[in-house]
Formats: structure tokens, sequence, C-alpha cells
């Protein structure tokens, strides 16, 4: 019993963390409707601005009150004012984008606010490390009390606040519909925003209180956070708060007791044990019955909107486009052929980094692009494919091309798993198994020695080409590069046109529909996945290949994550978007080690991604389709296309 | 000999409100039915658990004497039931001809991946012949190439009839596919779903508010009230039922 208190005890107090945010997560979703990915950016926010506050002098409730009542609110009024209120009729993907963007903008911005030193967890803002009592031998400081008892209340508060007062029914009537909620009397506007500030609130109350039981303030420590209450707020089917909070608290301890009873340094300790979190989270979204009907709430009123009709506008190909994107590919073929007999070999070596990473985004392309699905793991794919590579080179000195196949057949494999697994869902819970996997990867599958090498990480076999010797910054391996993505975005394009393409749009435009002729989402949700595993692990095993070294560290979620903004960004519906996304991508993560100065250009591309990718809400087909849009509007001004009558039916209708 | 479909004993329930209650009934191959009744009464939500797309709660379908499996759409729809919706469920970027496509090709089961790859899907002359016999019964030939997207609620319609039809349905399922049409449209569209009803032994149960409509189109007449079916027999004898006239005269008051 005493040996296991030892190891339950301590997992309370970070339970109740966790269950604050997992709480905060829900009353958003629940009255926003977003599924608010940053709020383990928001979180890290608060914690940091307390940390770094004690540490400058200030007293801990100065500090606390700034980070969470101050800060904490006005960033939910900033985010729910200058992006969320504007995108309430973008679909629920969109809304998701938007968050993952402001989870990516939120963990540079510390950065260059202040120094970019290690900021080293703060003194607890209630109680200290002083015993406040024991329990059959251990002791339990009073920091341990302080913690659950903020919890406890807070959730309590929400709890009342949500069901019995005014401002609760009304933001549970938001989500309903902001327009039924209007014609009922109610202004919807400060309802959102309250709930808004509400649940930032609880996340900044969370990110403080974890802080000090921290190492070190840095996001990942509160990603793991973060994903402690996306698994609370999946036990509670993202609706019961009690479920929440006690499945919060009980996750916690369980992990805690498990990495303490499993034996020290064994397979056990260092690979199942950690990996258990994970796959329950993946098991939980499978089967919660609560988590098949996890969509954006609808709008009862929605049906007097008008349809959206961008996606018509510039998803339809005439001739004449045709002739324009033949001689846009011309051009780009005749500024790749320019690069390669122009261009020093650092450039070279960037531009055939962008195009190895624009294969593995061919993969979102089908994924996203096309189906519609958001999916967070293509990254973990691609380090499966790349690590697979690496490591049948290793053994088995199979060379890069068998090797690169190999680790797509592998990725493949991986991916037609995830999509088994999420053969009942649709929409946000598949794109929350994909999280699940990313971080069963990223935390456990990588780390493994076996798969991801250890320290040293895994050497890739070299591009090899029969009769010359080539670098990885030879001109000819661009070429290949170029090859290689060539046939990748050609399967794409076959598919897009072919019948796998016209079941992705059905689907996506009326899944009733679809289902009515025949058309199984879940089949065709395995084929896409499978398909765009291969696409990853090929890419992945090339892009590795390039680096020559790959880790753990190369292919996890904040990786990820930029890769999807800026492929959202440029455009995630064709195969020129992948190219310009990834070699936008390569750029934008040249190393910035040694400090982010504002000058340093790289930066700058990625807030521009960044920003570019929250229009991915207005226009989800991207920049570079915008401008199609724009060449065939000047074209259309000189012959009378389809899409002229398309756009004054539009205005009749 | 076991009907086309059998309808068994189903009821379907939300939470406390029982939206079908336990309605049975039978349809021989060819047969042509009506259900009518008040708004509410649970006819969508009937048809719904035919063509599979709301599990029942009690209850189930055979198509053939072989039980369909419950909440599963797709298979129904493959299995051989077509249907159309009484909000329209079209694809909006996609052209009237594709619509088509995509049932010929959906009838595969799974997307043919092999054969997007090496280009085989394009349309062959087949596909093109059985798509221009369904556009022109329907009388949607001039709009073949049209985006769906663009066209009026009357048209999407026929769409949905020509997206049903021209994957040779056993039976036909219609949501009040005569809202939204002139009264000649529907007329003309009628007449054709009966000429293929009878041409192909196609059974048909239609949703219809209209009682014009529904006397031309049906057989028999099933009447719904508030989940339960309280009349079920040809036209005349049902409209001369008490209950049904109470039935209707309630909820139109
Ligand atoms: N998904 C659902 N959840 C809860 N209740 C539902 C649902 N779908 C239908 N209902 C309820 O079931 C009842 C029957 O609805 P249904 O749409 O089947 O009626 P209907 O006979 O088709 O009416 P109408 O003539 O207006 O189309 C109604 O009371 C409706 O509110
Ligand atoms: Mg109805």
């Amino acid at each position: 019993m005493g040996v296991f208190l030892s190891y339950a005890l301590p997992g309370i107090p970070s339970g109740c963390a966790v269950a604050l945010l997992a709480i905060g997560l829900v009353l958003t979703y629940r009255t926003t409707g977003v599924l608010h990915f940053a709020f383990a950016g928001q979180a890290y926010i608060a914690g940091l601005i307390y940390a770094v506050m004690v540490r400058d002098g200030h007293g801990t409730a100065v500090a606390a009150i700034m980070a969470i009542a101050i800060a904490s609110p006005i960033i939910g009024v900033v985010l729910d004012f200058a992006l969320f209120s504007r995108i309430t009729r973008a679909t629920a993907t969109a809304r998701v984008v938007v968050s993952l963007v402001v989870l990516f903008v939120v963990e540079q911005v510390p950065s260059f606010v202040i120094s970019s030193d290690t900021v080293y967890a703060p003194p607890p803002l209630l109680g200290s490390s002083a015993t406040a009592f024991t329990i059959s031998g251990t002791a339990v400081s009073t920091q341990s009390v302080g913690t659950v008892i903020v919890a406890l209340v807070s959730a309590c508060i929400v709890a009342v606040v949500v069901r019995f007062s005014r401002l609760g029914l009304e933001m549970r009537a938001a989500v309903e519909s902001t327009r039924l909620l209007e014609l009922s009397g109610v202004r919807a506007r400060p309802v959102t925003s309250a709930a808004w500030a509400f649940s930032s609130l609880l996340a900044g109350l969370a990110g403080v209180l974890v802080a000090p039981t921290l190492v070190t303030v840095d996001p990942t420590s509160y990603w793991v956070l973060f994903i402690g209450g996306l698994t609370a707020a999946v036990i509670g089917g993202f609706a019961r708060f009690g479920w929440v909070l006690g499945g919060a608290i009980g996750l916690t301890v369980a992990i805690a007791v498990l990495d303490g009873y499993l034996p020290q340094g064994t397979f056990f300790e260092t690979v199942i044990g950690p990996g258990v979190p994970f796959v329950l989270l993946a098991a939980l979204i499978s089967f919660h019955p609560g988590m098949k009907a996890l969509l954006a709430p609808t709008d009862p009123l929605a049906g007097v909107d008008p349809p959206l009709m961008t996606a018509v506008l510039t998803s339809r190909t005439s001739r004449v486009e045709r002739g324009i994107g033949g001689a846009g590919w011309a051009a780009v073929v005749l500024g790749f052929l320019g690069i390669v007999v122009f261009v020093d070999p650092a450039t070279v070596f960037t531009i055939a980094t962008g195009v190895a990473l624009a294969t593995v985004l061919l993969s979102v392309t089908l994924v996203t692009g096309l189906s519609g699905q958001l999916s967070l793991c293509q990254v973990s794919l691609a380090g499966l494919g790349a690590f697979a590579c690496g490591q049948l080179d290793a053994r088995y000195h199979l060379g890069f091309y068998l090797g690169a196949l190999l680790g797509g057949a592998i990725a493949g494999a991986f991916a037609t798993l995830v999509a088994l697994a999420a053969q009942r869902l649709r929409g946000l819970s598949v794109m929350l198994l994909t999280v699940a996997f990313a971080l069963l990867c990223d935390q456990v599958i990588f780390p493994w020695t076996f798969v991801g090498g250890g320290y040293s990480g895994v050497s890739m076999p070299a591009v090899t080409l029969p009769g010359i010797a080539v670098t990885q910054s030879s001109r000819q391996v661009l070429v290949l590069g170029l090859v290689l993505f060539t046939c990748c975005g050609g399967i794409v394009n076959r598919l897009k046109r072919g019948s796998v393409g016209l079941f992705l749009v059905a689907l996506r435009e009326s899944e009733a529909g679809a289902a009515a002729v025949g058309v199984s989402p879940a089949r065709v949700q395995v084929v896409t996945f499978a398909t765009a595993g291969v696409l990853a692990g090929v890419g992945g095993a090339f892009y590795g290949s390039l680096q020559g070294i790959v880790s753990p560290a190369s292919f996890n979620i904040e990786i990820g994550l930029l890769w999807l903004v800026a492929v959202c960004a440029i455009g995630v519906q064709s195969v020129a978007g992948a190219l310009v996304a990834g070699i936008a991508v390569a750029f934008a993560a040249q190393p910035v080690t040694g400090g982010i100065t504002l000058s340093d250009w790289a930066l700058w591309l990625q807030i521009g991604l960044a920003l570019a990718a929250i229009t991915y809400a207005w226009h989800p087909e991207g920049v570079v389709e915008q401008a199609r849009g724009a060449t065939t509007t000047v074209t259309a001004a000189l012959g009378r296309s389809r899409r002229q009558e398309l756009r004054s039916t539009e205005v009749r209708a | 000999m076991t009907a086309r479909l059998e309808v068994r004993a189903v009821t379907t329930a939300f939470g406390g409100i029982r939206a079908v209650n336990d309605v049975s009934f039978t349809l021989d191959a060819g047969e042509r039915l009506s259900i009518i009744g008040p708004n509410g009464a649970g006819k969508s939500t009937l048809l719904d658990g035919i063509a599979g797309k709301t599990p029942f709660t009690a209850g189930c379908v055979l198509l053939d004497g072989a039980v369909l499996p419950p909440n599963r759409p797709a298979r129904h729809a493959l299995a051989g039931i077509g249907r159309t919706f009484q909000r329209v469920e079209v694809f909006t970027s996609m052209t009237v001809a594709e619509h088509l496509l995509l049932t010929l090709r959906a009838a595969h089961g799974s997307p043919r991946l092999w054969r997007d790859l090496r280009r085989l899907t394009r349309q062959t002359k087949g596909e093109a012949e059985q798509i221009n016999e369904t556009l022109e019964a329907l009388g949607l030939e001039r709009d073949a190439a049209t985006v769906v997207g663009t066209l009026g609620l009357g048209n999407c319609r026929r769409v949905e009839v020509a997206r049903a039809l021209i994957a040779r349905p056993k039976v036909l399922l219609l949501d009040e596919v005569s809202s939204g049409l002139s009264t000649a449209e529907s007329a003309a569209l009628v007449a054709t779903i009966s000429a293929l009803a009878m041409e192909r032994q196609m059974s048909v149960i239609a949703i219809e508010h209209d009682l014009d409509v529904v006397r031309a189109i049906a057989d028999r007449v099933l009447v719904m009230v508030q989940g339960s079916v309280i009349a079920n027999g040809t036209y005349d004898a049902v409209m001369a039922d008490p209950s049904v006239v109470e039935a209707y005269l309630g909820s139109n008051a």
C-alpha cells in the first residue's frame, strides 16, 4: 500500500492541472465549436509569463494574477475577435487548421519577446514543498494540496456556471446556433467572447499550476500536458465535465503508478509503458460511442445560407485552364533547369530537400486536399519510411532505392492500420486518431533505438546514380528528386482524375448522397490513407537520405505542424501547391540555431506562411489555386468560359 | 414466394420519441407504394431506416428474403436499394453526368486504385451510353455537363432520381420527389418512373404530400400518423377510411 501510494499520490496534483486544461478544451468545443489545439500554447504562455515574472523578482501572487487573470483571458478574447468569430461558417477542419496555426505562432512568440535562454521551473503559486501531512509514509506537500484545491474549486465553478447560470445557457445556445440565439434577443458576440475568455483562463490556470512541477518551462512539456487533457476530454466524450475531471486525474495517476511498477531499464519501461497513454487515447477515440459523432455542431439555420461556392469555381478545369496549367509547369521545369545550371550547391541542396519534402506533402494533398480529412501523422509516416530505409540499409545493405521502396511499403502499412482503426470515425475524430498515432511515434516508437537509432540517430544510405559520383548537393540529385516528385505527383493526379477522385469529391460534398449510391466512406478512407502513407514513406526516405542522418527530432509533431501549415497556406489541393510548399518549408526550416533575430529571413518566411495559413478558413484551396483563379479570370474575359456562367448563376441564386 | 422487400416490425426511437413505431409491410417486385401522412409522422425516418441511413431500435428489413445489415447505407445501395432525399443530397461541384458516372463506378464497391493508376478509368463507351439513356429518360440531356450546384431544386431532384435509376435498383425510395417541380414536370417524372418500374420490375416506395401524384404513382397507399401505420390499401380504400380522414383533417385544420 505504501509503495502504491508513493507512486499514486504525486500524480494527483498534475492530474488536476490536466483536468483544468481538459475542461477548458471541452468548454471551448462546446461553446464555440472549435477543437482548440492552441490551448497547449496558451497554457505554455501563461506558465512562461508566471515563471519569467517570478524570476525577475515579482511576487508569485502578482505574477499569477498577471498570467492567469489578465494575459490569458485577453489572449482568448483577442483570438476570438481576430480569428474565430470570423470563421464560424468555415468547416470544422478549417477551424482546426486555424487553431493549429495559432499553436504554431504562439510557440514561436516567446523566442523573440523574451530572451531565448532556458526558463527554469518557478516556485509554486500556493504552498511549498513543505509537508502538509503524511499518508502511509508518503509525504504530501502543501503545494500539492493547494493545486488540488484550486483545481477542484475551478471545476466546480465551471460546472455551476455552465449548468445553472444564464451565461452558461447562452453559451450552450450559441454553439447550437448563434443566429437562433440572436433571434431570441441575446447578443451572441459577448457570449462567445465570454466563453473564450473563460476557457482561456482555465488554460492559463493549468499552465501556471503545472509550471512548478516541470524541469524547464518549454512547449514540449505543455504538449504532453495537453495530450493528457485531450485524452480526458475524449473520456468525457467532449461533453461531461465530471467524467473529464475524473478521467484526467485517474489517467494521470494510473500512468504514474504504471511507470513506478514497471521494471526499470527494461523494454517494458522504455517502450511499452510510455506507449500506454497513446494507445489508450487511440482506443478511446476508436471505440468511445461519443466520438463517432464528434463533428462540428451544425447550425439549424445553416440551410438558409448560400452554399460555399469557392470550391466549385476553382476546382473545375476547362481546356483553357489546362493550357495555362501546362504553361505553368513548363515554366517550373525551365526554372528548375536554370537552377540546376546556375545556382550554387548549397541552394541546390536546399531545393532538393524541398522537393523531397514536397513528395511527403503530396500525401497531405491526397488526404487533406482531396478527401478533406486533416491528418497530423503524415510527418510520422515520413519518419517511418526514413527510419525503415536507414535501418534496412544498416542491417542488410539494401541501398537507397530498395530501402526507400520498402520504407514506403512499411509507412503504407502503418497508414492502413490507422485508417482501419478510424473506420467507424469521421472528421475531427479521425484527426484526433492521427494525433494519437503521431504522438505514439514521437514519444515511443521513434525514441526506441531499434527504430530511431538512439542518440546517434540513423545514418541513411546515400542516393547513388549508376556511373556518376554524386554527393547530397549534386545537381543530379535534384534532378532525381524531381523525377521522383513527378512520378508521385502523377499518381496523385491520376487518382484525382480517376474514380478515386470522384468518390472523394462525392464524400466531401455529401456523405449521405455518396453512401446512397454505394460509396463506402470507410473503404475510400483506407485506400487514400494507404496510398498517402506510401507517398509519405518514400518521400521521407529521400528526405532522410539528403539529411545523411535522421533522428526522432527530424520527424516530430512540431515539424509536422510546420509542414501542414505551409501546405495549407500554399495549396493543399494541387500537386503544384505541394511543390511550392515543400520548397518553402525547406527554406523556412533553415537552421535558426544561435538565437532568432529579426533579420533572419527564414523566420519571416515562417511568419508569412503562418499568416497565409490563416486564410485557409476562407480559401481552403490555398494561394496557388487563388493565383490560378486569377489567371482564369483573365482568360474568361477573352472567351466565354463556363466559369463565367457559373459566376452569373451564383449571383442570381 | 418471398416478397421483394419486407419491413418487419420496425421501430426507430430518438431518445423518448418513437418516430417510427412497429411498422410492418411487404412489397412485391414491380409494386409501387406511396406513404402519406402529416408532417413529423415518421415517413422520412422510415425511409432512412430502409435505406440503412438511420439504425432501427428494433426490427429489420429483408430484401428478397435476406436481412439487410442495419445502418450500412452503402451496402444497402449495392444490394439494390436506390433512393432520393427530402433535402437534396447532391455533389455541388460535379456535373450531372459525373453523378451518374459515380454511381456506375461505385457499383463495384471499392475504389479502383489500380485501374486509376493505369488510367483505365476514363469513361467507356458502355458507360456513356448508359448515362445518355438515363439522362434522356429524365429530360436532363441538355444539362449533362452542367455543374449541379448551379441547378434549381427541381433539377436537383431529377438528378437524384437519375443517379438512383442508373444503378438499376430493385427498390427505389423517393422522398417527396415532386416538391420543387411544376405539376407538368412532376407528371412527366411520375410517368417515367412508373414506366421503368413496369419495364424493370422495380419496386417503388414514394413519400408524397401531393395527392394527385400519389394517385398517379401508387398501386397501394400506406398512411402513417405519429410513427404508426393507420391504413394500408388502395388509394380509394384508404381515402375512404374514417381514421385517415380524421388524421388529415386534424392535422390540416
Ligand atoms: N435525427 C433525429 N433526432 C431526433 N428526432 C428526429 C430525428 N429525425 C427525425 N426526428 C423526429 O422524428 C419525427 C419524424 O420525423 P420525419 O422526418 O420522419 O417526419 P416526416 O414524416 O418525414 O415529416 P415531413 O413530412 O415533414 O417530412 C419528428 O418528430 C422528428 O422531429
Ligand atoms: Mg420527411
